[in-house]
């Protein structure tokens, strides 16, 4: 280090230079700035984009999930959460009572929709999980995971699973 | 002694055991649905196939008897193909629902068609549906699509447990299980033909949806409701036990177990226990720490001196009874201790029968009755430790057993004379009358949350293994015996199992030379040329008397 850089002023100095240029740049070119104000501000998903989870359900709004669990078994990050409940007598023998996802474990690998056999969770919402101030807000039940529609999709992947496309 | 060959290994059996047993001799695998070792052969379902040279066709292995020179195969490419169609028939009109059945991952058909089959299904016309959620008792539901008709259940049933309300009934693809019409299966029993069901079809309502079985983790252990002490496995999963089943033993169960005990895990995870500890002050109890509470029960102790007495309880394993006698007649000085035996009649339970149910509900009398003597602690010590309650005599008592007031026939006497104790401290599971009263309540780990050892009726001993941790703040009986010697101003007393076992059986001799290797899985015998205490006999005498309710009227 020579003298100027030992003495920490100058590069002080020369640091909040570089910031305040940018600032009054910033002011007059509001358009070409390269952040965006998130979360009001979204860039357009990729079109295989995997958003957060939709619990599918039927007809009549009841839940295609059955609580066989088979999305807890795959899940690598161990973040679904299921607590199953006799089904209605015109139902499934089995459904869930509690479905929650761990937003904050969750590593979007998709794997819980592959493994799923009743086509009951999508990541089909094209929707990011807003930014919460405690953990507990991350945690997503039964109605945050049926509150927000499928994005139409140009190349709906599941359906090509099933061969149906 | 008939000798054969099976696969072209030569392999000789007693006269009357079938090509099943041959194979299974040798190690050789025969699929099965029907058959189970333990039940009268039905031969049903099929599944067994094998080729027998000059036999004009597949024959079912668990109904043919080995004879002389037989040559069988049970590889071959016209057995493979058998039961392929023997798996074809019986998945037909299957519902396949595997993801919301709860026999999924410990199936037999699962198994056995990725194993022997694996070919897709040729089915294109609708299967038969049947009822699918039938309450069958009080323990069980059914679902009759789901049933592959093996009369596994049916027989269990009317062997062992002389019940005969299940039964099959129509013929062909109608063919159903069901019990009478308005009589269902209500027997202590029962839940052992859902273990025995091959498929889903019969389905335990208190397991029913709590976990898939793939996400449990098993602990051997000794079932701790009577004194037949089952051998058991408790199934457990990130600290919460969901189910326990028998475990094979000989010696003691076979592969049976009762309904009552199956169930003895709830109070483990009930939300009521006591997490932590807690001392009375003016206005009631108050949680408090550790520290603060064996504070409380050290000075008490001190105080005391020969007037300290302690209440055990045949409920706990060997290792805590020997640390409890020591805490008392070596490190406190007091002969005052003795343990409260449960009274049959007031115990949640069935009588005894002559199956597997004890009309003793402790599990451990045997083993505590030596242990204390081995001590010199009376027989009757918990009657000297009333008395001495009564006449106000005692300046401090530990109580290791919560339930002690509900399970005994004089719980008044006990009430008065425990509010004349100047300082009672409790080691319990749960909130009760007796914590009430308790100047000092300790959070005491369960059954499943310690190891250690249980003396059965007969001299065996068995071994139980931790599940899960402790609830809480809980801690283990030695943990707690030690911290009380501490508090008291003494040594503290050995907190490894394996270590007070060792010292016990250099103390007490009718343990023989046992060692924890020597116990294993299936439990030991102390070597018969040891010399045993007189209270054995007294208690094999007893236990003899089946069903018979040793009330005290103490
Ligand atoms: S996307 Fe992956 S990590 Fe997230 S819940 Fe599904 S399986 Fe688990
Ligand atoms: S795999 Fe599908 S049906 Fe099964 S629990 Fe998960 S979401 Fe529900
Ligand atoms: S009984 Fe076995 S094969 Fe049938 S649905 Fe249940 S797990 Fe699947
Ligand atoms: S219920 Fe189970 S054990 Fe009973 S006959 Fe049906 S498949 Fe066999
Ligand atoms: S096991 Fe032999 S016929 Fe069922």
């Amino acid at each position: 280090m020579d003298f100027k850089e030992r003495i920490y002023l100058w590069e002080i100095v020369k640091g909040l230079w570089i910031t305040l240029r940018h600032l009054v740049y910033n002011l007059f070119h509001q358009r070409s700035m390269p952040t965006l104000h998130y979360p009001e501000e979204q860039r357009p998903m990729p079109a295989r984009y995997r958003g957060r989870h939709r619990l599918t359900q039927r007809d009549d709004g009841s839940l295609k999930c059955t609580a066989c669990m088979l999305c807890a078994t795959a899940c690598p990050a161990k973040c679904i959460y299921i607590e199953a409940q006799e089904g209605l007598p015109e139902g499934t023998e089995k459904r869930p009572q509690v479905y929650n996802i761990d937003m904050l474990k969750c590593v979007y690998c998709s794997l819980c929709v592959e493994a799923c056999p009743c086509d009951a969770i999508r990541m089909d919402t094209g929707l990011m999980p807003p930014p919460a101030d405690s953990r507990e807000k991350f945690i997503y039940r039964i109605e945050e995971l049926t509150k927000y529609p499928a994005i139409k999709h140009p190349n709906p992947p599941f359906l090509h699973r099933c061969g149906k496309l | 002694m008939p000798k054969l060959t099976v696969d072209g290994r030569p392999v000789e059996v007693e006269a009357g055991q079938t090509v099943m047993n041959a194979a299974e001799k040798l190690g050789i695998e025969i699929p099965r649905f029907c058959y189970h070792s333990k039940l009268p052969v039905a031969g049903n379902c099929r599944m067994c196939l094998v080729e027998v040279e000059k036999m004009p066709k597949l024959t079912t292995s668990c109904t043919t008897p080995a004879t002389e020179g037989m040559v069988v195969l049970t590889k071959s490419p016209k057995v493979k193909e058998g039961q392929k169609a023997v798996l074809e028939y019986l998945l037909i009109n299957h519902p396949l629902d595997c993801p919301v059945c709860d026999k999924a991952g410990e199936c037999d058909l699962q198994d056995q068609y990725f194993a022997f089959s694996s070919t897709p299904s040729r089915m294109i016309d609708q299967k038969v549906h049947k009822p699918k959620r039938i309450e069958l008792g009080p323990t069980i539901k059914l679902d009759q699509e789901r049933c592959v008709l093996c009369t596994r259940c049916v027989r269990f049933l009317e062997v062992y447990a002389h019940d005969h309300s299940l039964g099959t009934v129509n013929r062909g693809d109608r063919a159903i299980l069901t019990v009478f019409p308005g009589r269902p299966l209500d027997n202590i029993y029962s839940l052992n033909t859902v273990d025995l069901c091959p498929v889903g079809a019969l389905t335990s309502k208190d397991f029913r949806f709590k976990k898939r079985v793939w996400f449990l983790k098993n602990a051997d252990s000794v079932c701790t409701f009577c004194s037949n002490q089952c051998s058991t496995v408790v199934q457990h999963d990130e600290g919460t036990i969901y189910r326990i089943l028998p475990r094979e033993n000989e010696k003691v169960n076979g592969p049976w177990m009762c309904d009552t005990g199956r169930l003895e895990y709830r109070f483990i995870n009930a939300e009521e226990r006591v997490k932590c500890p807690m001392v009375r002050r003016d206005e009631g109890q108050e949680r408090t720490t550790w520290r603060e509470a064996m504070e409380a029960v050290g000075a008490a102790f001190k105080a005391a001196g020969s007037r300290a007495a302690g209440l055990a309880s045949p409920r706990m394993t060997n290792e805590s009874l020997f640390a409890f006698a020591k805490l008392f007649v070596e490190t406190l000085g007091s002969k005052l201790a003795g343990f409260v035996k449960a009274d049959a009649g007031l115990v949640e339970g069935a009588p005894a029968d002559d199956f597997l149910i004890k009309a003793d509900k402790n599990p451990n009398t045997r083993g505590a009755e030596e242990i204390f003597a081995a001590w010199g602690v009376e027989v009757d010590g918990a009657r000297s430790v009333l008395e001495a309650a009564e006449g106000g005599k005692l300046a401090a008592l530990l109580v290791m057993d919560q339930a002690l007031l509900e399970r005994v026939p004089n719980r008044e006497r006990w009430l008065k004379a425990l509010a004349k104790v100047k300082f009672v401290a409790v080691a319990s599971l749960a909130e009760n009358e007796l914590t009430r009263l308790a100047h000092v309540v300790l959070p005491l780990a369960s059954w499943a949350e310690e190891e250690g050892t249980y003396t059965r009726f007969d001299g065996l001993v068995q071994r139980s293994w931790r599940a899960v941790p402790p609830r809480g703040e809980a801690k283990d009986a030695l943990g707690l015996l030690s911290q009380v010697a501490v508090a008291a101003g003494k040594q503290a007393l050995p907190l490894v199992a394996e270590a007070v076992f060792k010292a016990l059986v250099a103390k007490v001799r009718c343990f023989g030379s046992l060692t924890y290797a020597a116990i294993g899985k299936q439990g030991a015998k102390a070597g018969s040329g040891a010399a045993t205490h007189k209270v054995e006999i007294v208690n094999l005498a007893k236990d003899k008397g089946a069903g018979g309710a040793e009330a005290r009227t103490w």
